[in-house]
């Protein structure tokens, strides 16, 4: 029998990235660990949504590592990035969902690009998880025609078709309303549990934080200032942390 | 004068992820430069604007170039810009076609009757539809219709992160979304050219003949013997660089949309008026080359 592997799934380390003179990220660190939900929380503007392109390869870093599985990814070509894009997922802000495509068409997009499935392991494929996700009855609709959750349900089908190991979230629960949020919310947690991925969140939602997070990155300014579990997070004495907490009243 | 030249050094060689995606409200194009005085950034901006336009035009022309001939090749989407810019446009253009050679041989036998010329009107009008006015108003129509549809489709695909969607599930965009489009308008602007021809030499054929009173035998035979195969080609090859022109200016501009709705509203905008601008600039060079190149090998 093999041991877990205890190695952080991604692992950031000293990260800058700067758009003109407006330095975003100072030299940023951060792990995630394998099968956890890492959640990074911060105000707006801290570079949340700028760390997550930076991650995805959707945006150079200017200096610093990002390593996935242990393999660098900072300077690598399109063609070396590709095996490591189709092991992450990412689930865009506003679900980014091909709005000319059906729920089932969005799913078995990356399938019908990088799987030799047939149709028929396609159909089958897709339909597992859109059941799983509860939106099989949305199948043949078009993303215009179902609700916020529904599209983010089919967002992350979608992020998870090609045996994703890691999931990017970015502002899961932005524009939704508290039902849909905490729906939201579990389905990640679920998702995460029962597809063995790991998940990594960008959030200003407390609550929702304190629902889904297994670690929390607190950032500040372009850099982490605190990391570590939730309930270590509130008994932080770190001023800048304690203030956010009471603005978010906690 | 170095930090201009180190500006557009730094315009020109774009980025490696220049085509990559742009983040939302990413600032390209609006690095602050503290140390140029705001007289040089007036006399300079628009200099390294029309530059930066150039470069980033001409990496997108490359990268084009480069992703045609590499796999995956995505047919499904090459044929359903091939209906949509073609098939599609057909109406449009025959519509076009016939109004244009109305009007032409209207004026044409209005004028030649002055001297006495009206017979000769078949044959003007079939060498001016071949080698400029078929190719000109079919890309004209083509970017009208189609070309701002595409500006439009790809700057909503960027506000919408669909793009960056693409990225992200190992799907290289210039391939997936701009070498179908491009590919598809090279090739089904001349298809459409052709049709114009027929349906131009047709109207002409309609008002000269039947309403004007010119001998049909006479029309068509003019028609065939100035008419040269050389003048359908000279045509079918410049409408073939305005597809390639007006589909990578649309892809160009609305693949770097930004600032949401208004923001894909002005790509599209831009994308119609370059359009139609490059169509006009290339063919007067293209007619320039071919004519120096026939007088020279004739």
């Amino acid at each position: 029998m093999t041991a877990p592997d205890e190695t952080p799934l991604l692992r950031v380390t000293a990260l800058h990235k700067h758009f003109g003179a407006l330095h975003v990220l100072r030299g940023l660190d951060l792990e995630v660990p394998r099968g956890e939900v890492t959640v990074v929380l911060g105000g707006s503007g801290t570079g949340k949504s700028v760390l997550m392109r930076q991650i995805a390869s959707l945006d150079t870093p200017d200096s610093g590592s990002i390593t996935f599985d242990g393999q660098e990814l900072v300077g690598l070509g399109e063609r070396e990035l590709l095996p490591f894009r189709r092991r992450m997922g990412m689930v865009f802000q506003g679900s980014a969902l091909f709005d000319s495509l059906t729920v089932f068409e969005n799913v078995a997009f990356p399938l019908r690009q990088h799987s030799d499935f047939g149709s028929a392991a396609i159909r089958e494929r897709v339909m597992t998880l859109l059941t799983a996700l509860e939106i099989a009855h949305a199948a043949k609709k078009l993303p215009s025609e179902i609700s916020g959750g529904m599209q983010k349900r089919t967002a992350i089908a979608r992020a998870l078709a090609l045996d994703t190991e890691l999931i990017i979230y970015d502002e899961p629960t932005s524009g939704l309303d508290p039902v849909v949020s905490r729906a939201v919310d579990d389905l990640i947690r679920k998702t995460s549990e029962d597809f063995n991925v790991t998940s990594l969140v960008v959030s200003h939602d407390i609550q929702s934080v304190l629902r889904i997070a297994q670690r929390v990155a607190y950032l500040h300014e372009g850099r982490v200032l605190f990391w570590g579990p939730p309930a270590d997070m509130l008994k932080s004495p770190a001023p800048q942390l304690t203030r956010y907490l009471e603005a978010a009243g906690m | 004068m170095v930090p201009f030249l180190a500006k557009l050094a730094q315009r020109l060689g774009l980025r490696r992820d220049e085509l990559a995606p742009i983040a939302a409200g990413d600032p390209v194009s609006s690095d602050t430069d503290s140390g140029s005085a705001s007289t040089h950034r007036f006399v300079t901006g628009p200099v390294l604007r029309a530059l930066e336009e150039v470069g980033i035009l001409a990496r997108l022309v490359g990268e084009t170039a480069r992703w045609t001939f590499r796999r995956p090749f995505h047919v499904p989407q090459l044929l359903e810009a091939m209906r949509f810019i073609g098939v599609g446009s057909i109406f449009i253009v025959g519509l076009t076609g016939l109004f244009v050679g109305m009007v032409f041989s209207l004026q044409l036998v209005d004028g030649f009757r002055l001297f006495g010329a009206e017979n000769m009107v078949g044959g003007v009008i079939g060498i001016a539809l071949a080698r400029e006015l078929a190719p000109v108003f079919s890309a004209l129509m083509v970017s009208a219709r189609a070309g701002s549809a595409m500006a439009t489709q790809l700057g909503s695909m960027r506000a919408t992160s669909q793009i960056d969607a693409l990225w992200s599930m190992a799907v290289q965009p210039v391939n997936f979304l701009i070498v179908p489009r491009v590919v598809a308008a090279t090739l089904m602007v001349p298809l459409l050219t052709i049709l114009f021809d027929l349906v131009g030499i047709f109207g002409a054929w309609l008002v000269g003949v039947k309403l004007l009173g010119l001998d049909p035998g006479i029309f068509v035979y003019r028609v065939r013997l100035l008419t040269d195969p050389s003048d359908v080609s000279q045509g079918l090859v410049k409408a073939a660089c305005f597809g390639f022109a007006l589909a990578i200016i649309a892809c160009r501009q609305g693949y770097f949309a930004r600032g949401g709705a208004q923001g894909v509203g002005e790509a599209t905008n831009r994308a119609v008026v370059q359009s139609a601008v490059a169509i006009l600039v290339l063919d007067y060079f293209i007619s320039d080359l071919v004519l120096t190149f026939t007088r020279s090998s004739g």
